[in-house]
């Protein structure tokens, strides 16, 4: 397996360390060129899976609110606003066909989202998309939510290829990864200390989802209300996931969608990853793939402003329509939720599926 | 080279709409070594008294010199010195021989040559204290000695000169020496030496009784050369479009330093606080910000410590917007306490000015809140010399009683202490 240092990429422009799969120069805001990224893929040999690890680096920041530098001291030296961390910002993109973006949004001090990217180089041979949001009523789900979402990604990366295996077999084998997945997820989340002065609140706690896409068949699991949107370029989008919330359980007695989801406990979620989990195994739901399309993983930070398939599926057309690059467009729709408002953590991740 | 901390107590917490940031920054200075020693020279100047006042009783005249040569044995060797008698003009009292420069380098025989030139000091004429600081600050800067003290002492009123060339006076010597004032006697004024000690970034202090003056002039000395820091100054960065409300020195005693900034940069605000040696000194800092939505943070205050341009100690104040009412209605236990110091320091010099002014009615209200915060804040020594001025009958609501026939060294001791705060216990 290939690792990805990312301080040893550097801006063409200034010369400056930049971020595997940041678009953007953090330092002067240049373009950063493609061959930067693809020396990141390249180093990925064939066949073997590629993700980016992300940790904090010390890369010069410029401030969001004003554009000024990001003292060492982790606010800006004009305006004071506390700078972007690694942890409040990161975009990741493994494979040109997936991507990943995560964002703490305009509200909350704390990214409690989180992700997780593993594929093949190949187009749709295989990918697992792993997104976690922290419960943000309990300690420390910051840690949680990115030890959980890692812990999940690094069992799904381990899954062996079987195209060829009868479907039913192969969703067996996808959904017993799943199952190990969410375990190795769970005991990292329940591992996670309670922070200092969080004795009253609750243990560390997140959610959990995850896409996996092998040749055609997607598997979803999830638990709580992250999810997962199966985007064909033709015919219905599908919402593979049903929320483990109150709002769900209104919509399940009759209640309309868009009531429970309005509704005040509509973000209460009935099931989580963390020591006081009441079940923290998958659920699980698959789909085929009949054609090209876009496997979306997110967070309630994205689906709050769009949630039905249909909506969520517009919204995704009209930024694929002329673009087929994962990262700008999860980087637009993250960027979209922020404009709609950034009242969560928002997490991102996406990949393009080919028709064959 | 000295070791500096800086811990700042806060509530970072701010209500939806909340703009208003307080901090306390506890600055600790360990390994401050000795003065004159990091770099470059230190100079000491002893200026006392030698009008005619100080001979009646000659008891003051007595102690002066012979605390003026017990300062001296304080002196470490090598450090430049001289000392001026003051009374209607300046005297140099050593060196006065025809050397190059009016300082001596400080040795066996430079000390001992002083202390004969001092026995000879007597006293005649009148105060003009203008005019001995500016002497001090002509002698100063006649060496390149980067850290300069002096210890002046006066019985009197500055009544000899236009009190234009006082106040010119401090303008000069402003940055250039370090000045701790004393008075003996009752018959100078606290507000004349207090401005002069404010301005030079000195103490002020009233001895009652000329015997006191040696182990006085002892303990200044040794701390002015225990201070092996030659100047810190504090920067204070506040963001684009915050405005610094005041700045000030809360502990061991309180100077509000708020106009005494110069601008570096745009954000940064760089204000003296003079020598250092191995002590601690809090500062109350107050910054108003743009108000942002709950749930943000950002920064209010960098407080930078900087010697010789570069930051020794930094401490950061925060503003966390939040609707926890919890969380934004808490006060902050040395905020609060530091408060309470210095509304106490304004009602004892503002009652007693009413008091002098005759207008008993402010000043028991102003003495009688005095009470109240002096107990509320745990500053017995407060009280106590409140209790020399005022009856003081209920503590709790600030009732008080203005004392017939109140020693003037009493009041003076109250006006001259009042300044000086307690720690948060």
């Amino acid at each position: 397996m290939s690792e990805v240092v990312l301080s040893t990429l550097t801006c063409s422009s200034c010369g400056n360390a930049v971020v595997a799969g940041d678009s953007f120069c953090e330092t002067c805001g240049a373009e950063i060129s493609p061959s930067a990224t693809a020396a990141v893929a390249a180093t990925a040999p064939s066949g073997e899976r590629s993700m980016a690890e992300t940790q904090p680096t010390p890369v010069v920041r410029l401030c969001r609110e004003c554009g000024a530098l990001i003292a060492a001291d982790g606010y800006c030296g004009e305006c004071g606003a506390k700078g972007r961390t690694a942890r409040d910002h990161w975009e990741e993109q493994p494979v040109p066909w997936a991507a990943a973006v995560c964002d703490r949004g305009l509200v909350h001090a704390r990214n409690e989202d989180a992700l997780g990217l593993v594929a093949l180089p190949e187009v749709g041979s295989f990918a697992a998309l792993i997104v976690c949001d922290g419960v943000s009523t309990s300690s420390n789900s910051d840690v949680a939510s990115l030890g959980a979402a890692h812990a999940a990604r690094d069992v799904l990366g381990t899954i062996t290829a079987d195209p060829f295996a009868p479907v039913s077999a192969r969703i067996m084998r996808i959904s017993a990864a799943i199952e190990a997945a969410g375990a190795a997820a769970q005991m990292a989340a329940s591992a996670t200390p309670i922070t200092e002065g969080g004795a009253q609140s609750s243990p560390p706690a997140c959610t959990f989802v995850t896409a996996v896409v092998e040749r055609k068949l997607i598997v979803a699991g999830w638990v709580g209300d992250s999810r997962a949107y199966w985007i064909p370029s033709t015919g219905p989008a599908e919402l593979l996931t049903t929320d483990h919330s109150a709002a769900a359980e209104m919509i399940e007695a009759g209640v309309s969608r868009s009531v429970a989801e309005s509704s005040a406990q509509a973000h209460a979620i009935t099931r989580w990853l963390g020591s006081d989990s009441p079940n923290p195994v998958p659920q699980c739901a698959t789909t085929t793939v009949n054609c090209a399309g876009w496997l979306l993983v997110c967070s309630d930070g994205l689906w709050n402003y769009c949630s039905t398939a249909t909506d969520m599926a517009a919204l995704v057309a009209t930024y694929t329509a002329s673009a087929n690059d994962p990262l700008p467009i999860a980087a637009a729709l993250v960027q979209w939720a922020i404009g709609q408002g950034g009242h969560d953590n928002i997490a991102v991740v996406l990949a393009y599926i080919p028709a064959s | 080279m000295a070791d500096f901390n800086a811990e700042v107590f806060q509530n970072e917490f701010l209500p939806e709409g909340g703009t208003e940031v307080h901090a306390i920054v506890a600055v600790q200075c360990t390994n401050a070594g000795a003065a004159g020693q990091a770099n470059g020279d230190a100079a000491e100047i002893i200026v006392i008294d030698a009008s005619g006042s100080m001979e009646h009783p000659n008891a003051k005249i007595r102690a002066a010199r012979s605390a003026a040569k017990v300062a001296l044995d304080e002196i470490l060797d090598g450090t430049w010195f001289a000392v001026i008698a003051g009374s209607n003009s300046p005297a140099m009292v050593y060196p006065i021989d025809g050397q190059t420069v009016p300082m001596a380098r400080m040795d066996s025989s430079t000390r001992d040559e002083a202390k004969h030139a001092i026995d000879r000091v007597r006293g005649s004429g009148g105060t003009a204290i203008g005019s001995w600081l500016m002497a001090a600050t002509t002698v100063f800067q006649s060496v390149p000695s980067v850290q300069r003290h002096a210890i002046l002492l006066t019985d009197g009123k500055n009544e000899s000169e236009d009190p234009r060339i006082l106040h010119q006076a401090i303008k000069l010597s402003k940055g250039v020496f370090q000045c701790d004032c004393r008075g003996v006697g009752a018959d100078w004024v606290v507000q004349e030496l207090r401005g002069i000690a404010t301005e030079l970034l000195g103490t002020v202090d009233l001895i009652a009784n000329p015997q006191h003056m040696e182990a006085d002039f002892e303990q200044m000395m040794k701390t002015a050369m225990s201070r092996g820091v030659a100047d810190l100054k504090l920067r204070v960065w506040a963001p684009q479009g915050a405005e610094v409300l005041f700045v000030r020195q809360v502990a061991p005693s309180i100077e509000d330093l708020t106009d005494r900034g110069t601008s570096i940069s745009p954000r940064i605000q760089e204000f003296p606080t003079g020598s250092w040696g191995d002590e601690s000194r809090e500062y109350h800092v107050a910054i108003r910000v743009g108000a942002k939505p709950v749930g943000a943070e950002q920064l209010a205050a960098r407080l930078q410590f900087v010697v010789n341009d570069e930051i020794v100690t930094q401490g950061l104040v925060k503003a966390l917007w939040s609707n926890d009412e919890a969380l934004t209605t808490r006060i902050n236990p040395a905020v609060a306490h530091y408060t309470g110091q210095t509304e106490l320091a304004s009602e004892i010099q503002d009652g007693l000015a009413a008091k002098a002014a005759g207008d008993d009615v402010t000043a028991t209200l102003k003495l009688g809140r005095a009470a109240k915060l002096a107990a509320a804040t745990g500053n017995d020594e407060a009280t106590k010399r409140l209790a020399k001025v005022v009856d003081i009958e209920d503590a709790e609501t600030g009732t008080v009683r203005l004392k017939r026939n109140v020693e003037k060294l009493d009041e003076m001791a109250l006006d001259t202490a009042s300044t000086k705060t307690t720690r948060v216990r």
